[in-house]
């Protein structure tokens, strides 16, 4: 009896916090969005500001998370090859981004990338126009490069574990059977680490989708992408919170379905890994 | 189909950290052949299977040469040479049929040719009722005949077998042994089986190649190596030796300990060598004492001692019990001498 209100009494500061940091506001938002009847829906609906940021978070969600899946892939490749010392020193190398300020890794890039950085001048005196080059990190497709800075630290970490658990020898059984290398990559390996990239893809699409300190040191509120026209909408002189808690809702549910989807991949690859 | 031949010259192979993992070594096998390459562990038999494989290349001078044709510079998957490999290596993601018929969807084999095949070899290897299995759930002699003929499937003529049977349990291993070797001859393939268990390589084996510190040691039939071994690391390597000094006059064998026939034997003083089943308890006129009795179910294993100190072990029928101190007589199988292989 005294253990089991112990074990609840464990509980207590971890339920409180829930309730008060996340299911109260939660409601709140959803009390917010619905309060005018449905009316902060249709106002956004009839928003182009919210399509065109709509349409930003989805190149965003969909190219980061691609992206930072296919280097992930590809680093983790190359960390199982090489020997344990050398591979637990990379890995710990490259989860430091993940510890570094969004707008840490944002003043970077303006400093590199920017319309006077260090690469596009480079490039500017090989006739590209800085105009377009520096304006490249300022859309949705740039700030997906950006993006990536963090998001493949974070595929390596789902990734790797699995390609480190694959047998190479089944490589080597695939091509005695006449497999060239390629083939037996796409035919054996790919098929087994797949589970790991779609988990990693949607677990990078889902931060991609919520992030904006990243584009908002970068640009501004200027960028057109969800959180940014959210921001936008809470922070500019008359603020107008029903269709904030309406887009809100949009944008947690957007995250809240690629997570389902990487949830219900997951069981595969704790079985692989 | 008709197994290929090869023929390794010169194949030795040295590690870039500057191991000489296989001294130069030259072997000829013929098709159909079944050969086992036996030794223990690092006496360099997986590194010769790579090399035929084609996993590893050999050093500079080194030629393989299959079916005629030197595929030195080639990559397995251009030798067409089947492979078994200790861990099964089987694609977890595919069905029992998908993994035994991915060679043949690989090198393009019709439909319905390859599903011919296919159930040809699941009924070969008794798994037509696993064949939507995935390969997960099954046991590891299943898995074991899975892996077989998959690499049997494409008919390339020979196949490579890298300890096939370590990961088993004794029991599943014996009656695996024969599956296997029944399997490898009915599909007429030339078979190079790499193993560290002198059972099964002389069970399964043509011919034998034992190998030491990345040398051929000897290579022979079975018998031919087991009862007559290149040398006295090779007798050692099957079991215990007995010797036992003294002189045959007119076909009796005479030591301090006693007499018994041996007919057939060049008079004159002698060292006889025998394996302990040649020792013949109770069946001539040795005497010995029994120092220790190991009971071991279908036999029990006794160290003898002589009255000059001579140690034999023989084995004896597991029903009557010994207990040290007993006296038994012994009587020497002259089938059963072995004699060295070079005198």
């Amino acid at each position: 009896m005294r253990a089991s209100i112990l074990k609840w009494a464990l509980a207590v500061p971890a339920g409180a916090f829930l309730v008060l940091f996340l299911a109260w506001p939660l409601a709140g938002v959803v009390g917010e969005a619905v309060s005018g009847g449905g009316r902060a829906f249709a106002a956004m609906a009839d928003d182009p500001v919210f399509w065109r940021g709509l349409v930003g978070s989805a190149v965003l969600g969909t190219l980061a998370p691609f992206a930072s899946t296919v280097v992930g892939l590809a680093v983790s490749l190359h960390l199982a090859t090489l020997p344990p010392a050398k591979r637990t020193a990379l890995l710990t190398v490259i989860a430091v981004p993940l510890s570094f300020s969004g707008l840490v890794v944002a003043y970077g890039f303006i400093l590199v990338f920017g319309r006077s950085g260090f690469v596009t001048m480079l490039l500017a005196d090989l006739g590209a126009d800085p105009a377009v080059v520096g304006g490249l990190i300022y859309t949705p497709a740039g700030l997906a490069i950006a993006y990536c800075y963090y998001l493949i630290p974070r595929a390596v970490l789902v990734i790797f574990p699995v390609v480190a658990n694959f047998e190479t020898e089944q490589l080597h059984a695939a091509r005695a059977l006449g497999a060239s290398p390629a083939r037996a990559f796409i035919d054996i390996l790919l098929p087994q680490v797949a589970p790991a990239c779609l988990v990693a893809f949607a677990l990078c699409a889902a931060v991609a989708l919520g992030a904006y300190g990243t584009a908002l040191a970068l640009s501004g509120t200027q960028i057109p992408i969800l959180p940014m026209v959210l921001y936008s909408k809470i922070s500019d002189s008359g603020a107008d919170l029903p269709s904030a808690a309406a887009m809100s809702l949009v944008l947690i549910a957007l995250a809240c379905t690629v997570m389902a989807i990487a949830e219900l991949v997951r069981p595969r690859v704790r079985a692989a890994a | 189909m008709t197994g290929k031949t090869l023929q390794l010259t010169r194949c030795s192979k040295t590690y870039p950290d500057g191991t000489r993992a296989l001294e130069p070594v030259d072997l000829t096998i013929a098709a159909g052949e079944v050969v086992v390459l036996l030794g223990p562990s690092g006496c360099g038999k997986t590194t010769l299977l790579r090399l035929v494989a084609g996993l590893d290349r050999p050093d500079a001078g080194g030629r393989v040469v299959l079916d005629g044709l030197d595929v030195t510079a080639h990559p397995i998957e251009k030798r067409g040479v089947g492979m078994v490999f200790q861990s099964y290596a089987l694609f977890p993601h595919m069905s029992v049929a998908g993994n035994i018929g991915y060679g043949l969807r690989v090198q393009g084999w019709s439909r319905a040719k390859r599903k011919a095949r296919v159930d040809e070899l699941l009924a070969t290897a008794r798994l037509t009722e696993l064949a939507g299995r995935r390969v997960d759930q099954l046991s590891g002699g299943q898995r074991q005949r899975v892996a077989l003929a998959r690499a049997l499937a494409p008919r390339s003529g020979m196949i490579l077998l890298d300890e096939p049977l370590t990961a088993l349990d004794a029991g599943l291993r014996e009656g695996l042994r024969a599956e296997i070797a029944a399997m490898i001859r009915d599909q007429g393939a030339t078979a190079v089986y790499v193993t560290h268990d002198q059972a099964e390589a002389l069970t399964l084996a043509d011919r034998l190649v034992v190998m030491n510190r990345g040398t051929i040691a000897q290579i022979g039939t079975p018998r031919e190596v087991y009862y007559r071994p290149a040398s006295d690391y090779i007798a050692g390597f099957f079991g215990p030796v007995n010797r036992l000094s003294g002189t045959i006059e007119d076909g009796i064998f005479a030591t301090a300990t006693g007499t018994t026939p041996v007919p057939g034997q060049p008079d004159g003083a002698t060292t006889l060598a025998f394996r302990p089943e040649a020792a013949i308890v109770g069946g001539g006129g040795l005497r010995f004492q029994v120092a220790t009795s190991l009971f071991e179910g279908v036999r029990q294993r006794l160290d003898l001692e002589g009255p000059a100190g001579e140690r034999l072990v023989a084995y004896a029928p597991g029903a009557r019990p010994y207990a040290p101190g007993d006296e038994v007589t012994l009587g020497i199988d002259p089938d059963g001498l072995l004699t060295s292989s070079d005198g």
